[in-house]
């Protein structure tokens, strides 16, 4: 126990980094997930194809196939990206592709006559969509992107195996440094454990925000 | 004011509206009614492009949409024509996540680009003309349906429209709710608002209305006044279905 006391600043920093590259990748994620999300339902037969594939492709591969093709594949291409960078652009894309799915789900559950009112009003499709349908979407698509979300924060872990300190590595260090393992895999689960409970909190309190109405 | 010309809509190979043709005058109040199917709705949701005609043409306030224009040509009138109409729902369709002000000022701003505090004002204005100025802040949830289809008609109202389409307005009230809303669009009427109203309302159609469209089968079977149409109707649908709304 001691010896986990004595690295908690270093366990600290992969709990930083962990909470840092879950924060990016899934701001840059809901961003991918929203065009994608639209490009399905309401873009030509181009756009729903790419997304379509996009999210397939996804979601039909091991994250980790994806993180080492980013970080090791592209290098055959000329591509060097430092660890961290493809670690937030192997998991923005990852994550973009279900964050997709769940915002898909909750805009086709806003009821049609919500478009045809604002439609009729004179606004454009972009307007009713960004307006009337969207607001109330991002409600529905909470839960589903919470669980995405803590998903996320999960498998960041998956990041140290090219080289990102974040918390799993940072217990793989001090695990070969002091030849002990369960004492530092435990912190790290706890950490995690927690990490992941306080998502779910905030979550749960911006979704009850949210239901004003 | 507004004219269809040979107006037609089909479903895949379903022909819901068959070349339907009329034309409706400034000021006047039109009642269409007849059984579930023939296509009245769908007549109505033609005339503002909620529906994309499939043959004929629809002119609203000048605006020509043709069946034949390109896509983007319909586009840009559809556009034109919904700033000069307006139109309630059966359903309502009020936004949930917007107050009852912000419902009605919502397309006032976004469309229309008015400052909010202007927007504001004319909002209350209509508020208060449907009796609702006390429900201002409210949400939609928290109010009755008469309330909500009351709110419906100011949201409509707001964008001034020169026809106001109402589809089925009093259907999904309780009984007891129908009278207000049928009294708001009563004193629309009485200002001279032209009106198409799908209704199942006999009473309101009768009182109301200048004309009645009886639909069937996707064609307008009979367009009369309500006092010839209710008392002498001159084809057997007619009659058949005034017999069977007067049972009760």
């Amino acid at each position: 126990m001691d010896i986990v006391i004595d690295n908690l600043p270093f366990l600290l920093k992969g709990a930083y980094y962990t909470l840092l590259i879950t924060v990016v990748s899934m701001f840059f994620g809901l961003i991918i997930g929203l065009v994608t999300a639209i490009a399905r339902i309401k873009g030509n037969r181009f756009f729903r194809t790419i997304a379509r594939v996009y999210v397939s492709i996804i979601r039909g591969t091991p994250p980790l196939v994806q993180i080492v093709i980013v970080y090791y594949g592209l290098v055959d291409y000329g591509v060097e990206l430092d660890a961290f960078t493809a670690a937030y652009i192997a998991l923005s894309i990852n994550i973009g592709a279900y964050v997709s799915e769940a915002f898909r789900g909750a805009i086709q559950s806003v009821p049609a006559g919500q478009t045809e009112a604002a439609l009729a009003t004179g606004m454009t499709e972009a307007q009713a969509m960004r307006r009337v349908v969207i607001p109330q979407a991002i409600r529905y698509a909470i839960p589903p992107l919470g669980n995405t979300f803590v998903g996320m924060l999960k498998e960041t872990s998956l990041v140290s195996v090219i080289a990102v300190t974040e918390l799993m590595r940072s217990a793989q260090l001090l695990v070969a440094q002091y030849y002990v393992y369960m004492p530092f895999y435990l912190a790290i689960g706890v950490m995690y454990w927690i990490m992941s409970t306080v998502f779910t909190f905030i979550l749960n309190k911006v979704e009850k925000r949210l239901s004003v109405y | 004011m507004l004219q269809a010309k040979d107006l037609s809509k089909s479903f895949d190979q379903n022909e819901v509206l068959k070349h339907i043709s009329l034309t409706i005058p400034a000021h006047q109040v039109v009642a269409v009614i007849g059984p579930s199917g023939s296509g009245k709705s769908t007549f109505l949701r033609c005339l503002n492009g909620l529906e994309t005609i499939t043959g004929g043409s629809v002119t609203v306030n000048n605006h020509l949409l043709q069946a034949t224009d390109s896509k983007k040509i319909r586009q840009r009138t559809i556009h034109a024509i919904r700033q000069d109409t307006g139109m309630v729902f059966q359903q309502f369709n009020l936004y949930p996540h917007k107050t009852v002000i912000e419902n009605v000022l919502e397309a006032l701003i976004v469309v229309k680009k008015q400052s909010k505090e202007n927007a504001r004002v004319l909002a209350s204005r209509l508020l208060k003309r449907v009796g609702l100025e006390e429900k201002e802040d409210a949400y939609p949830s928290k109010l009755s349906g008469g309330q909500q289809q009351r709110v419906a008609i100011a949201r409509a109202l707001a964008m001034e429209p020169k026809i106001m389409l109402f589809d089925e307005p009093t259907s999904a009230l309780d009984p007891e709710l129908v009278g207000e809303v049928l009294q708001v669009m009563k004193e629309l009427a009485e200002e001279g608002m032209t009106m198409v109203i799908v209704t199942h309302e006999m009473k309101f159609a009768r009182d109301v209305a200048d004309r009645i469209l009886f639909m069937a089968d996707g064609q307008i079977v009979e367009d009369a006044e309500p006092k010839v149409f209710f008392t002498q109707p001159s084809t057997e649908r007619a009659q058949k279905f005034l017999e069977k709304v007067n049972e009760f």
